[in-house]
């Protein structure tokens, strides 16, 4: 307890240097963590440019002013009718059986079957066998293997679960004739629990739904490649239209600038962090160092100097860390206006290790120069 | 109990080459319980670095020294460190306070390493502050203080273990006459009360408190 008071003296007598470093702390977790997020979600997103494989594909969003019920099949060619397949998806409300209600994501097979969802935990539709409806959970709230009992009689079985934050087919945004990438296709945090499969589905699906909708946008694949032009200059009498391998390229060629330029800005701000608290927290522990040969002197062993030393770095970084974790949802859109990306408990735990790295080579380093050399003498340099 | 060092040697590398500089050459020495005695040579002679060996702040390269019947050789750091905070009290020329701290908490502070409960360390701290003539700065930060009031705290804290060995290294170095005289006074009161006091001095008046005074030359004691 006494030791504890003696570190706690020196902390609060270097109450400025520890505030700057606290704050250093703070601003440096919340710009990581960030940059974390986002490298992690352009390693993820890379799974998604697998989706829509040698298919000739295109993503096709109607013109804002035609109704919700508009159809563009209705005024393709007949000629053109028989050379293409089309695949939408649905978002029905049902009533689960305890009075709560479930948005579902309704997917038909050609969209089960080509899309590249990475899995927390279960099987994707594809890998299912059985002869249960299936449905895939988004977020959690029921396990693999667990039936959701609906109000109309019907269930379904939970054959896989996908995080909260996992890139989704969703439609939701423009095809934005050639400009588009697949970012616009896919979508996370979607306001959807459950994927399941549409009428008809080989797969089987649920019937009774309270409000269905059709999502706006929807892709158009090409049978036969001869028709691919008249398809799309029909098309596009209608709306935007990108071509799914041309989505594909911008993803890719987008996310890899993302990542250099976040990578470049990562490892800067690395160095940049690690020479502002380091610096900083090597001027501390030098001035420290004065006070470590005194309590030397004393008849403080060097070991327990450095234990002292380690209890006063450990109760800098957990407040700082603590009050970070505090009012990291307050200031990081200050700081990072956009955190895209996926943040996982770790990486907290990362950026604490990292912290506590460069305060332990500092701190450490100064009380090993001061265990080199004649403690009075260093006592004596400090005091000039 | 006494501190002997027989045939000790004590060399330095110099900065920058492979060479050695002996510090102390075939010193031997021993100061007997109760005595008070001055080390007095030029700057250069070997005086601190003696009284670093003496007081467990350094170690010996070649002889022995025996520490109240102890071999020191045979410590380890974490024991010298007790010995050091248990057996000894050191006296600086510069204090060695933390400026920017209270009287009272410099004074604590060699019995913050143990397992004694804070408030009675400082109802102890407050008596040796007692002792020396200051109780009254407690509370002041040692910034403030003079370089006679400084020194006077120094004593005190090196009194607060109660240890059997005073060292002092130029304890009236930084001090007026009037200051040192009482510095003086104070070491000799605790000489009568049975300390064991090892004054590394140039001050001819100190070395003349002293009951027995010893004179370095070159790092040998002649």
């Amino acid at each position: 307890m006494n030791r504890i008071r003696i570190a706690w003296r020196l902390i609060t007598r270097r109450k400025w240097t520890v505030f700057l470093l606290a704050v250093e702390i703070i601003l440096s977790s919340v710009v990581l963590l960030g940059m974390a997020g986002r490298l992690i979600f352009i390693k993820d997103a890379i799974q998604i440019t697998e989706t829509f494989q040698g298919e000739d594909a295109y993503y096709f969003t109607p013109r804002s002013y035609y109704s919700p019920d508009f159809e563009v099949e209705s005024y393709i060619s007949p000629r053109l009718r028989e050379k293409y397949e089309k695949s939408e998806i649905h978002t029905v409300e049902y009533e689960k059986k305890d009075g709560a209600f479930l948005n579902a994501m309704v997917y038909d097979d050609f969209l089960i079957d080509h899309v590249e969802i990475a899995m927390e935990a279960g099987v994707w539709f594809t890998e299912y066998e059985g002869e249960a409806v299936p449905a895939v959970v988004i977020g959690g709230g029921c396990g693999a293997g667990e039936y959701i009992e609906l109000k109309n009689g019907q269930s379904c079985l939970v054959i896989g679960v996908i995080s909260r934050d996992t890139y989704v087919a969703a439609f939701e945004q423009s095809a934005s004739s050639g400009m588009a990438s697949l970012e616009n296709l896919v979508a996370s945090n979607v306001g959807y629990d459950i994927i399941v499969p549409c009428a008809g589905s080989r797969y089987g699906s649920i019937r009774g739904g309270l409000a269905e909708e059709r999502q706006p946008s929807e892709i158009f694949v090409i049978k036969d490649k001869g028709a691919a032009r008249a398809l799309q200059e029909e098309l596009l009498q209608y709306g935007d239209i990108s071509s799914i391998d041309e989505m594909k390229q911008n993803y890719a060629a987008d996310n890899r600038d993302f990542g250099i330029t976040n990578g470049i800005i990562a490892l800067v701000f690395l160095v940049l962090t690690m020479v502002g608290i380091g610096g900083l927290n090597g001027i501390q522990s030098l001035k420290n160092a004065k006070i470590y040969a005194v309590l030397y002197i004393l008849g403080l062993s060097r070991r327990k100097c450095m234990i002292l030393e380690a209890i006063n770095t450990f109760t800098v970084i957990g407040v700082s860390f603590l009050v970070f974790l505090l009012v990291d949802d307050k200031i990081a859109p200050l700081i990072t206006p956009v955190r895209s990306g996926k943040i996982y408990g770790w990486m907290y735990g990362g950026i604490v290790l990292y912290f506590a790295l460069i305060y332990l080579l500092t701190s450490f380093s100064s009380i090993r120069t001061a265990a080199r050399c004649d403690v009075i003498e260093l006592y004596r340099k400090e005091k000039e | 109990m006494s501190l002997k060092l027989l045939h000790v040697y004590k060399r330095f590398g110099i900065d920058g080459t492979s060479n050695f500089q002996e510090a102390l050459k075939d010193v031997s020495l021993e100061i007997e319980k109760g005595e008070m005695l001055a080390i007095k040579g030029r700057s250069g002679a070997g005086k601190s670095t003696l009284l670093h060996i003496i007081g467990l702040l350094d170690t010996v390269d070649e002889g022995s020294y025996d520490f109240d019947g102890m071999a020191v050789e045979g410590l380890d750091n974490g024991e010298a460190a007790r010995l050091r905070n248990t057996k000894i009290g050191f006296v600086l020329q510069d204090f060695g306070l933390i400026e920017d701290d209270t009287v009272l908490y410099n004074v604590c502070l060699p019995l913050m390493f143990g397992s004694t409960p804070y408030k009675k360390i400082k109802q102890i701290a407050a008596d040796k502050l007692d002792q020396v003539g200051i109780g009254s700065l407690a509370g002041k930060k040692a910034a403030v203080l003079s370089g006679g009031e400084k020194q006077r705290v120094a004593i005190a804290r090196a009194l607060v273990n109660g240890p059997d060995y005073i060292l002092a290294d130029e304890p009236t170095g930084a001090l007026d006459t009037d200051n040192a005289d009482k510095i003086i006074n104070i070491m000799q009161e605790l000489h009568r009360e049975g300390k064991t006091i090892v004054i590394v001095t140039h001050d001819d008046a100190v070395a003349n408190a002293c009951g027995r005074v010893i004179c370095m030359e070159d790092g040998r004691i002649p």
